[in-house]
Order: structure tokens, then sequence, then C-alpha cells
């Protein structure tokens, strides 16, 4: 329904903003656009709203290039940051506007507002400002706001990171629900990576203003089609390696990490003699006890426990440390600050990146 | 619909064009320059022209252009005066004003709260209340039978009204009262702007208040000093009303002279060719003024 | 080391008391003059002096003022030359700040910096060249032409007070507005024209109260029929001291005063309902 044909932002005498984006959201989806700050999500969001013209490219909405259309013509809602709450306006008010300026006619309107806050479960605040409401509450209202007039495909620019964490999470949910109630396309931009991965149905990674990587939050988890994808996404060890040789079928490729140990088959053709960085997540990492020295070993320089799980900090002999995250078990007693340890990974075939 | 008719031109105004903001731009461009900078070079064209000549039928020659008028101001001794005395008079002034305006910038900058608001009110209060009040007000204390005299009288201090008024003291008092809130308020504004903990530091640095109040706030606004006073001679320059209402012939100045050549004399190029004579002087003035600060900004930014 | 340190403070003391005193000094040197004329105004008898309690009140002047139609002329005139200086004000100020603050428009500075220069030019050289200017485009006995002069001096602080209003009023606002289907007129009139409203009020006051004061461009501009009412003081002040000019003088500080005060509350209101 909304799609981004190589779209580019240029401001005059900076670099750019937004490089050669593709882009599709599908009808109902709840699309994340997940990326550090400065990576060119926001702009995309305006430029999809329609406050900021995209200097190349084309975006349609509903098969429609909306390039001319200006932001009170195009079918976009959009929930900001800040809420931009009328202040002069009560709540009721606030969430009628947007039906008001479509021409509702005046005696539809409240049921309408009656409807969507009761949606975001706001009733009983309809007479309140907006100052007298507290953030979580003035969120609602933002939210409420938009969807009250059923836009096509709704646009929320961090909508969550202005609330304190307990609120947070509670948001998230309630957004969830809500966008499984109605089936809105909700396109959400967030640096929250945390956010995306359990909200999102698909998640569009952005840095520095192209895309890095399109997928579902088990993709781009387990698969990370880029080294910044990898780290940015989840916590992620890189091991330093020498690749060998790349594997006949062409799909792997053999490598020798820096800490030693048997060669180590990697995900990917790498030309034999290339240096890359081998990724291990630190939940996939086994710890077990050693006598000390030898290959793929370390020495316990951290132990965090965390209710479910323990966390540790393994410093290498190439001087690097490798983060472990371990359950809990009862079972099995955990190691202590000095110990030393033999590494093995639970899987046999790792993804790696040129370096 | 009360407002469709406001709300059509609205909407019409708000599509015209690709370029808003050129066109909201217009009216005060317009204004600006139509109904100031016009004027202005019309005024200075007028200069230019023959006097209307006998009987003043006309108020200037049309289609003449002449410099005698400045040539008449050049050499007439009576002009030479009038202008040492604008000079006297604007310099005496000003250093008047900064006296006062400065410490009592200070004054309202240490003070706080509702104590704070009203000096600030007392200050804004005579400059947006009628010049002619204050006037009105001074001539009452100060004039032959004013409340001074009044007192100095009933007390027996002096036997014969002393003369208050009609002379250089009272045209400083008067013209003084109509400036002072000017650099005032612009010396307040930029002291507010200096960030508070600056001066914190300093103390807490070991300076004594004084000191710290001088490295921490003083020397950071004077640019604004520099600005203030400027705007304060060229308001005293300028005089008009004090000299008019309370000082005497011997100290009328370029203003009331370019008053009476107008309006009184009807001569309007030898007026218009007085207003030039200040507003050139005033250019200059400023023009050096904005040279020697830039100087002395790089100076300082060099050293620092 | 005692006595030492009883002199210091002595003459902290000391200081002290000389400080406030100056700042006292500056406030009655500011507002005397003011309270005198406001004073007199009320004191019954032909001669000038201040109302005691063995005098009494008198309110002869006021009624005087307005009996005498050529004094009621000036205020009439002094009310319209400042409703049409009041209005150019603000549509130069409000399409000026809008277009600094919501169309970025460029060189910013060196238009307001342009715009404020007439406040630094001495009345008599605007009142001056307006005069020539309007004889030459035949405005000259028009009210119309004092209220230019006076907005000359009045557009630039509406154009301030406006812009600050603007800079208050958070773009977002209307971006939101314009995403629920509010055109940029709609957004103007429903969301930033309700917040910017006590802005408006209050430089509509502020360039009324320049008006209604300003007396040497209307000094300069004005002819017999047009007359405002510091312009008719004026002689009055050179040559007579009746209480009838005090009464008049009055007049005006009582609506500027009023004025302010309105302007103060709006002001302070606005903020309040701002939840600032």
């Amino acid at each position: 329904m909304l799609k981004l044909e190589r779209v580019g932002m240029r401001f005059a005498g900076s670099v750019d903003a937004v490089v050669d984006l593709d882009l599709e959201v599908r009808a109902g989806e709840f699309m994340f656009l997940l990326g550090p700050s400065g990576s060119g999500k926001t702009t995309t969001l305006r430029m999809i709203a329609g406050f900021e013209r995209a200097t190349s490219g084309r975006i349609e909405l509903n098969g429609r290039s909306i390039a001319e259309v200006p932001p009170h013509r195009r079918d976009v809602g959009m929930v900001f940051q800040r809420y931009a709450l009328f202040p002069h306006f009560t709540v009721v008010e606030n969430v009628a506007f947007g039906l008001k300026m479509r021409g509702m006619p005046e005696k539809e309107r409240p049921r309408r507002v009656e409807e969507v806050l009761a949606l975001v479960r706001l009733t009983g605040l309809e007479a309140r400002f907006p100052d007298q409401l507290s953030g979580g509450q003035q969120q609602r209202v933002a939210l409420a706001r938009a969807l009250a007039y059923r836009p096509a495909l709704l646009l929320l620019d961090e909508p969550l990171a202005n609330l304190d964490r307990r609120l947070r999470d509670e948001m998230r949910i309630e957004l969830k629900r809500i966008q499984q109630q109605m089936g809105t396309t909700m396109l959400f931009v967030t640096h929250d990576q945390e956010e995306a991965l359990t909200l999102g149905d698909r998640i569009a990674v952005m840095h520095q203003g192209r895309l890095e990587q399109l997928g579902t939050p088990l993709e781009l988890y387990r698969k990370p089609a880029t080294r910044f994808v990898a780290s940015f996404i989840g916590d992620m060890n890189f091991l330093l390696a020498e690749c060998m040789h790349a594997s006949a079928c062409g799909t792997k490729s053999t490598a020798r990490l820096a800490i030693g140990g048997p060669d180590q088959e990697i995900a990917g053709r790498h030309p034999a003699g290339r240096r890359v960085v081998v990724c291990v997540r630190p939940e996939r990492v086994v710890l077990r006890p050693t006598s000390g020295g030898g290959a793929r070993t370390g020495v316990v320089k951290y132990a965090g426990f965390s209710g479910d799980s323990i966390r540790y900090a393994v410093a290498l002999p190439t001087g690097a440390e490798l983060l472990v995250r371990e359950p809990a078990l009862e079972s099995k007693a955990g190691f202590s600050v000095g110990d030393a340890v033999a590494l093995e990974w639970v899987d046999p075939v790792l993804n790696a990146f040129p370096e | 619909m009360t407002d469709s008719l406001l709300t059509r031109f609205g909407r019409a105004v708000m599509a015209t064009g690709r370029q808003p903001a050129f066109l909201l731009a217009v009216p005060s461009l317009v204004l600006f320059t139509v109904f100031f900078l016009a004027p202005l070079g019309w005024m200075l064209r007028l200069s230019t022209y023959e006097s209307g000549g006998a009987g003043q039928s006309k108020f200037y020659e049309p289609g003449t252009f002449t410099l005698a008028r400045f040539v008449e101001i050049a050499g007439d001794p009576f002009f030479l005066k009038l202008g040492l005395v604008t000079l006297q008079v604007g310099l005496i002034i000003t250093a008047v004003t900064m006296a006062a305006a400065l410490p009592f910038a200070i004054y309202v900058h240490r003070a706080h709260g509702i104590r704070k608001r009203l000096l600030l009110f007392a200050v804004v209060l005579p400059k947006l209340t009628n010049l002619l009040v204050l006037m009105y007000g001074v001539l009452l204390l100060l004039g032959d039978s004013g409340y001074i005299n009044q007192i100095l009288l009933a007390l027996g201090v002096v036997k014969q009204p002393l003369p208050l008024f009609a002379n250089l003291a009272a045209l400083v008092y008067g013209e003084v009262l109509i400036v002072l809130p000017y650099p005032i308020l612009m010396l307040v504004a930029a002291m507010e702007s200096v960030d508070p903990s600056l001066e914190e530091a300093a103390r807490s640095l070991g300076a004594n208040p004084f000191r710290a109040y001088y490295e921490a706030v003083l020397k950071l606004i004077v640019p604004a000093i520099v600005t203030s006073t400027l705007v304060t001679l060229i308001w005293g320059l300028g005089a008009f009303i004090a000299p008019t209402v309370l000082g005497s012939p011997d100290y009328y100045t370029i203003a009331i002279q370019v008053y009476s050549e107008t309006l009184e004399n009807f001569n309007w190029p030898l007026g218009a060719a007085l207003a030039t004579v200040y507003v050139a002087f005033v250019a200059l003035l400023v023009a050096v003024a904005l040279m020697v600060q830039g100087r002395v900004a790089r100076k300082w930014a060099h050293t620092a | 080391m005692g006595t030492h340190c009883v002199i210091e403070r002595v003459l902290l003391i000391v200081a002290k008391c000389a400080w406030h005193a100056f700042g006292l000094i500056v406030v009655a040197y500011l507002l005397v003059p003011l309270l005198l004329a406001f004073g007199v105004s009320f004191y019954p008898g032909r001669s000038i002096g201040l109302p005691t309690l063995a005098t009494g009140l008198t309110l002869d002047w006021y009624l005087e003022f307005f009996r005498d139609p050529r004094w009621v002329a000036g205020l009439r005139n002094s009310f319209y030359v400042g409703v049409i200086s009041t209005a150019i004000s603000l549509v130069c100020g409000l399409t000026l700040a809008l277009a600094v603050t919501r169309h970025r428009l460029r060189g910013e500075t060196v238009v307001g910096t342009l715009l404020m220069l007439p406040v630094f030019v001495p009345a008599v050289i605007i009142g001056m060249q307006s005069l020539v200017f309007a004889q030459r485009i035949g405005l000259w006995g028009t009210l119309t032409s004092i209220a230019i002069a006076h907005a000359l001096w009045a557009t630039p602080l509406a154009y301030l007070v406006l812009l600050s209003g603007l800079r208050r009023v958070n773009e977002e606002l209307e971006e939101a507005a314009a995403s629920l289907g509010a055109s940029p007129w709609a957004a103007f009139r429903y969301v930033v024209w309700p917040l910017i409203a006590p802005s408006v009020l209050a430089a509509a006051i502020i360039a009324y109260v320049i008006s209604l004061n300003e007396f040497i461009m209307a000094l300069f501009l004005g002819t017999p029929d047009t007359e405002t009412l510091p312009k008719m003081i004026w002689p009055q002040i050179r040559h007579s001291v009746s209480p009838v000019v005090a009464a008049a003088s009055s007049v005006l500080l009582i609506l500027t005063v009023i004025a302010i005060a309105i302007a103060a509350r709006v002001v302070n209101l606005g903020r309040a309902m701002q939840g600032r």
C-alpha cells in the first residue's frame, strides 16, 4: 500500500539524509523503521507525511504518487514524539479536530470520538486539557487523535521515547492490541531495537541514510545482512578470523579464529586470506571449566546474576572481551571471576563479515 | 459562517504562489521602503532645491538643483554655533544618562521578584506615557512657582525663586528623563542574557563580589554598553522637546532649527538640509563605532 | 582586629544604604514628574498646586476638558490615528513574523534589523521626512499620514512581540494539524491564531500606546484639521500652564496605564493558559 522507490533526500549544503531508499509497506502491517539517530529514519517519515519534499525518487500510497499532494490531503496520520497536542483544546476537541477538518458532520463526531477514546482507554477524561494529563495519557490522546479519522496509514515518530520504562512497556502492549484491533497499517520509527523486535511484523534497519536490511525480527536477529545490523540488533560478539578457503558449494567458507581452535565454518563466500569478523551471540556461547591455557579459552573477568540468566565477560588471550549469557540453572554452578573457561558455540556455522 | 469572507481571503493569501515567505514579507517591506526609505531619499533630494522664495508661497522651487543650503550652513556662524551647541548638549546628555543608566541597570539586574518587576515598570512607564506629561511634570517641579522653589521659599532658604529652568541644567534634567529608559532596558537585557553561573564560578574561585561581578558580568556586556551609549548619543543629538520646553534660546539644537525652518519659516530645503546634516553625522558616527567595535572584537578574538 | 571588623561592617552598611538610596533616587526621578502632572489635575483652584486634605479634590478640569469641543476633537483624532497605526503595525508585524518563523524567510536578521532602524531615528527626522514626502504624494493633512509615521516606530515593536509569541508555538502543532487534514489556512485559523492571540493583543496595545503618546511626528504632519491630543497640549505647555493641560495629560496617562495593565494581564493569562 505504501511504496518508496529510490527515494532520496538531500539538504542543501550537507550530507545526504536519505539515499536511494526502497521500501514497501503492506496493508495492515506493523512496520518498523529502526536506526540510530541521524540514520534518516525520521526524515523518511516526514517525507511520507509530506512535511519534507523528497529530492529524488517516488512515493506511492495505494498505487498513486503523492509527491504533489500536500500533507493535509494525504490520507496519512501521524503521532509525534512530543505528542503535539493542541494546548487550547480539550481531549475531545483534540480528537475531533481531524474529523472536523475532514468534513465529518458535527452530529456524527461524538460517537466516533467516544469510540476511539474507549479504544485507547481514556473514557472519563474528555473535558481535560492536555496540560492536565500525565505523559502516558497525553500519548493516548495523540494516538486517539491520529486514529479517529481512520487514516490509511499511521506514522509514529518515536512515540514512546518520552515515557518512563514501565509506562512504555504498557503502551507497547496497548499499541499492538490497537493495531491488531483496528487493522491499521502502521509505520513506526524508533531507535529502540527492543521495541522493534517485540512489536514489529517487519523491520527496516537504516544506517547513514541507507536501508541496511529489511526483514522479520527473527531474520534480522538470526541472519543479519550487514555488520551494522549484526551489531545494532541485540548483543553481538565479533571475533577476528582469517578466511582459509571457500567451500565447494559456495555458500560457506572456512576460517581460522584468532583465538585458535579448530577451523570454523562461516556463512557466505569469502576469498581465502581475507580477514573477517565472526559473529557469536552471547547466548549461543557455552562455557566449560578448563584447567587453563590452550585454544579457545579465556578467563572470567565479570560475572553478574540477573534473575533468569548469568552474564559473563570473558577475557580472551587476544586482549578482546567476549560477552556470554547463560541461563541460570539450579543444576549448574556458575563460574566465578578468575575461573579459566573453554569456549564453545551452539551453532556449527557462524555469520561473518569482512573486517 | 461569519468568517467566510475572512476565511476565503486567508485561503487565497495562503494559496498565492510558491513563495509565501516573500509574499508575507511584502507589507513590512512596503512600509519600510515606501514610507521610510523613500521619504528619507526625498528629504535628501529636497535639501538641494532652491528655497521657495519671497512670501514663501511655495515650500521649495521644483526643478532646481543647488548646494546653496549646505554652503549656507557651512559658512554661517549661526549654524556653526548651532552645531556646537547640539554636540555639547548631546554629549552632556549622553554622559549623564550613561552615568545613571549603568549603575541603575546593575541595580535592576541584582533585584529579584516583584521588586525587579516594579523597577522595570518604573523604567518603562515614562517611556510609554506622553513625553509632554513628563515635561509638564518637570516644569511643575522646576518652574519659578514650581515645587522646589515653593519649598525653598517657604523654608526661607532663598528670598527670590531660583532660576531652575530655562537653562542647560533643566534641559539636561528633562532630556535625560526622556532618553534614560532606552539604555537601561538595553543594558538589563544584556545582563540578563549572561549566564548567572559565571558569576558564581568567579565567586567560588575566590574573587570578591565586586570583582566577580565585574569579571563575569560587566566585561561581557561591553558591546551592549557601547551600543546603548551610541543610541543615547543619537537621541541626545536629536534632542527636541526638553530644549524647547526647558532650555533657553542659547541652547536650541539642530532639531529645533529643523522644526522652525520647516514649519515656522516654511523654508523646506533649509530644514531638509539641516536634517540631512544630522543624518549624515549620525551615520558617520555609527559607521566609526561599528568599525572600532569590530576591530576591538577581532583583537579580543585573537588574544582569547 | 575587632575595631577593624566593626569599621568594615559599618562601611558595608553605609555602602548598602547609599546603593539603595541611589536606586530610589532614580525611580523618583523617573516617576515624580508623572505623579505631579497627575496630581495637579485634581487641584481645585485656578492656580497650580497639589490637592491636599484641606483643599480636597476636583474633577472640574476633566469636565472642562470634555466640554471643550477642541480637546474632544483632539482626543478623537488621536483615537483614529492610533487605530490606523495599530492596524498597520499588526498586519506588517504579523506577516513578517510569520514569514520568519513559519516559512524560513532568508535574511531574517537583515530584515529584522532594517525594520528596527526607524526606532533609532529621532522623531524629528521621521517627522521631517514624512512631512515632505506626504506633501509630495498628497497625503499631507490626513490622519493616515500621521498613522503611517507612527507605524514606523510601532511596527518593529509589534513584530518583536509577535515573533516571540509565534516562537512559543511549537511548529509540530501545525504539522499535527496538517496530518489531521487541516489546510495551512485552517491550521493557522484554529491552532496558531488562538495560541498567539494574547501576543497579538499585547502587540496591538503597545502599538496603540506608542501612537497615542507620540507627538513630534504629529507636530510636523498635523494640520489644524488633524491635531492629535498631544499636539494640542504642546503650545499650551510652552505658553500657559493651565490645569486643563494637566487634565489632558492625565487623560493620556490614564488611557496608557489602562492599556498596559490590560496587556500585562492578558500576557500573563496567556502564559498561564499554556501552563508556563
